[in-house]
């Protein structure tokens, strides 16, 4: 969650920096001068990341730096990112972490149920349109797949409509701990096959944010003890293996920005 | 028993899932979808173009105006981006007079355009079928 902080949402720290409010949610903060709102932000997103690496007490540090991602959030429409709200949660949750991940799990269950329910009342969603566009809007090398994607209404049409029943299943099976594992597979091939129709263009953001969410769940689960009843067979070296696929593919994203950016 | 701190935290979690659920709820009946968990459920291509008394602004000044790129992809509900805007010119820039059109296309096949100030009595913006 820091490593995405760090290098995916550097806006975070720019906007802190004297910029903040600006066309706020909340009408009343635009009457707090930046000179007055800013500087706690600062504060706190200087120290807080250093808190949690260090292990200085980061369940203070964490539940701080939640409410300062989602103060931010409030101080400014234009900042307003669904990702950064979800991670001022997870930011908060973990700081209130008493023994149970239950609060987490429904945290992800939230985000996917909302996630279904608007899809669900989109008319896009179920006759393909969405999915059609999504097609005329990312290119790459799957270009011709995805432009017959376009082409094709009902391939468009069952894609929409598998999305929304995923999100339904995973956000109402994650409220079982039981499920974990096979819950937590499911989401992270439902978000590696959003970034392949998308080619990495749409949905880096919650491939993060889920993948991280999933391991904080079975590490809460760890650390309880639970791993036996719940997860007969993940051992810590499965978790190792996860957080090394996590890592590389964030070197990978990078070394691909910093090839692009050279040639 | 329960202790102080116990009872604070475990008030705290249900206001804050409470406030969620609420927010889900209530965004049913808006047409901005802030806080109600709904990542990129919409696509829009969208430009922007801005003219004062003075003349049109640039792409950047746009762009600073707004914080939003003056010309470029909206991945949530077009209504957020318009909603900034009227809020900037009901706001900060009420004094300037502002002509504002918006030109979008969501999900590839609705096309429309928004204009400000209001041409409708409500004062909300309109936005129009573009053809």
């Amino acid at each position: 969650m820091l490593l995405y902080l760090v290098f995916h949402r550097w806006t975070v720290f720019e906007e802190a920096w004297f910029s903040l409010p600006y066309l706020p949610f909340l009408k009343v903060l635009d009457l707090i001068p930046a000179g007055v709102f800013c500087p706690p932000l600062l504060l706190v997103l200087a120290l807080a990341p250093g808190c949690i690496l260090l292990g200085y007490r980061p369940r203070l540090a964490s539940f701080c730096l939640g409410v300062v991602l989602i103060l931010e959030v409030l101080a400014s429409k234009p900042l307003y990112s669904t990702s950064q709200l979800f991670l001022g949660c997870l930011f908060v949750l973990v700081g209130l972490y008493r023994g149970s991940v239950f609060p987490i799990r429904l945290q992800l269950s939230l985000l996917y149920l909302g996630a279904a329910l608007n899809k669900a009342l989109e008319a896009d969603w179920w006759n393909g349109h969405f999915m059609q566009g999504l097609a005329l809007t990312f290119g790459g090398p799957l270009k011709p797949w995805l432009t017959w994607l376009a082409d094709a209404p009902l391939a468009a049409t069952v894609l929409g409509v598998t999305t929304i029943f995923i999100e339904i299943t995973l956000g109402t099976l994650l409220l079982f701990p039981r499920l974990t594992r096979p819950i937590a597979v499911l989401g992270l091939f439902f978000h590696v096959g959003m970034l392949l129709i998308t080619l990495g263009g749409l949905s880096w953001v919650y491939f993060y944010l889920c993948a991280a969410t999933y391991l904080l769940i079975w590490n809460g689960e760890a650390a309880r003890g639970d791993y036996g009843r719940y997860l007969p067979s993940l051992g810590r070296q499965h978790l190792s293996y996860l957080y090394g696929f996590f890592i590389a593919i964030t070197l990978l994203r990078y070394l691909r920005g910093m090839v692009a950016a050279l040639f | 028993m329960e202790s102080s701190s116990g009872q604070a935290r475990r008030v705290f979690l249900v206001l804050f899932f409470g406030i969620q659920v609420i927010a889900i709820g209530v965004g049913r009946f808006t047409t901005t979808k802030y806080f109600n968990w709904v990542p990129y459920d919409e696509i829009s291509h969208y430009q922007i173009s801005v003219t004062l008394p003075g003349g049109a602004l640039a792409p950047t000044a746009i762009a600073e105006r707004y914080r939003k790129p003056a010309a470029g992809r909206e991945n949530r509900d077009i209504d957020h981006l318009l909603s900034i805007i009227r809020q900037y010119e009901t706001t900060y820039g009420a004094q300037d007079s502002a002509t504002v059109r918006v030109n979008y296309i969501t999900n590839g096949h609705r096309q429309y355009y928004w204009s400000w100030p209001a041409t409708r009595s409500t004062g909300a913006g309109s936005a129009t079928p573009d053809r």
